[in-house]
């Protein structure tokens, strides 16, 4: 005679498997969204490129001025700009997530996103 | 009663888990939006809608639009050309009144009458460059802060260059704030120049944590230690904002208005930690330029959250400071 329990113990052993299986997925996957740190650049307020903080390039911003950032060595600097005050120039370099370089007269930021644990903000 | 078959409820369940924890790791949804306004960076992330983020960005251009003093047609610009009392809205009015009451709390060390002094410096312009001595004399003689009056909706300048500078960021926290509150948002993190609103909770869980940034260093990512925060406002007033270097000396920002240079003590920041916006904006401006020892008397005296670094990187907390402060830089120590 068959069991007229509509849930079994198999059922129960079966669940705590996929529970199991699909947790492991959703970290790895969640992961994997922060494992990398990114240089979002942001136009306007729109993000217009990212760029793997690993990579050494150049990128350059080009609106009402220009701002050439460049990302070496995981650092990420103001090499040149023609922008009234360059005080973007005089930033210095940021080199972990939660910083960012501004240029306002040319309303531009480069950011650093990724890396969880680190400062959300900064003062100062 | 209907069964179902054992393979069928299996993928039923399996379904269930995966369902149910990507949407417990997606949801609540957050946005970020980063704009620029009041000559500053506006970088919110909330637990909220774009709409969210879109109203806060229109409070902050509105009060600008109010209270810049650049902007030719805003209130305070009015105010400021005008022989006679101007109207002006509850805004203006309130930031009038909130920094006149500071100018004599503080006994002068915050001034909302400084814009000349800032157009000698030329600080954030193209060519910042130390005015002459005659020029800083003929502006310590002109009218003050003590010739603003505002009331019944008005504003006089009498004849006082106003500069809400140093308080109107604050003010639009506190208003971005409120628009939050109003409709529910319980999560979010606002950074309006070296202001940083925080509420509730970080993205999975735990208080915010903010990091203080050195005020020596070369890397902007560097930070002296970090806190943690929640529900309040930190604003910092340090030395290496808009600073410029003229032969061989480096000038920064803050101007004490009693010489109408800057600032010329022994600290290099100072960052102050409360409820209001307004208020923390405008104590670590004041608290700066008091100094190390004044300032320090003066907070506890006031109930003010401050952290005092000085140039010989020594921290000092007011009484009343109850942030811990952690993964603190080895070159900093705290008295």
């Amino acid at each position: 005679m068959r069991s007229s329990k509509v849930v079994r113990a198999s059922d129960w052993v079966f669940a705590g498997v996929c529970l199991a299986a699909a947790g492991i997925l959703a970290v790895f996957l969640w992961s994997g969204k922060t494992a990398g740190e990114n240089v979002v650049f942001r136009q306007n307020g729109k993000i217009v490129e990212t760029v793997p903080l690993s990579e050494n390039t150049r990128v350059e911003l080009h609106g009402r001025y220009t701002n050439i950032f460049e990302i070496q060595d995981g650092q990420v600097r103001v090499v040149w700009t023609d922008c009234p005050n360059r005080q973007c120039e005089h930033t210095g370099y940021i080199s972990s997530s939660g910083a960012s370089i501004i240029c306002v007269p040319n309303e531009v930021s480069a950011s650093i996103q990724g890396r969880a644990g680190t400062v959300d903000a900064f003062t100062g | 009663m209907m069964r179902q078959s054992m393979p069928a409820r299996w993928v039923g369940i399996f379904c269930a888990a995966v369902l149910g924890l990507f949407t417990a790791g997606c949801a609540p949804s957050w946005s970020e939006s980063q704009t620029f306004v009041m000559n500053t960076v506006l970088s919110q992330n909330v637990e909220g809608s774009q709409d969210v983020t879109a109203e806060n960005e229109k409070i902050a251009r509105d009060l600008e639009n109010k209270l810049s003093r650049t902007l030719e047609e805003s209130e305070v610009a009015r105010a400021v050309r005008s022989e006679a009392a101007v109207s002006v809205s509850e805004d203006t009015q309130t930031v009038a009144r909130v920094s006149l009451e500071a100018w004599k709390e503080t006994n002068g060390a915050f001034d909302p009458a400084l814009g000349a002094f800032r157009d000698a410096w030329g600080f954030g312009q193209e060519n910042p460059a130390v005015p002459k001595s005659e020029e800083i004399e003929a502006l310590l003689a002109a009218p003050g802060a003590e010739s603003i009056v505002t009331g019944n909706g008005t504003l006089f300048a009498g004849g006082a260059q106003i500069d809400f500078g140093g308080a109107a960021k604050g003010y639009a926290l506190d208003k971005m704030r409120e628009n939050m509150e109003s409709q529910d948002v319980r999560n979010a993190l606002v950074s309006f120049g070296g202001a940083v609103l925080a509420m509730g909770e970080r993205q999975g869980g735990g208080r915010w944590r903010i990091g203080i940034r050195d005020p020596f260093s070369d890397d902007a990512s560097s930070y002296i230690g970090t806190f943690e925060l929640s529900d309040e406002i930190v604003q910092t007033s340090g030395i290496s904002e808009q600073s410029f270097t003229e032969n061989g000396v480096t000038y920064h920002h803050i101007l004490d208005p009693q010489t109408g240079m800057p600032a010329d003590n022994s600290l290099a920041a100072v960052s102050v930690v409360g409820e209001s916006g307004i208020m923390t904006d405008i104590y670590s401006t004041a608290l700066f330029v008091m100094g190390m020892e004044d300032g320090l008397r003066f907070a506890d005296e006031h109930g003010i959250k401050a952290l005092f670094i000085s140039r010989d990187k020594k921290i000092r907390m007011s009484s009343d400071f109850d942030c811990r402060i952690q993964d603190l830089d080895s070159g900093y120590a705290v008295e």
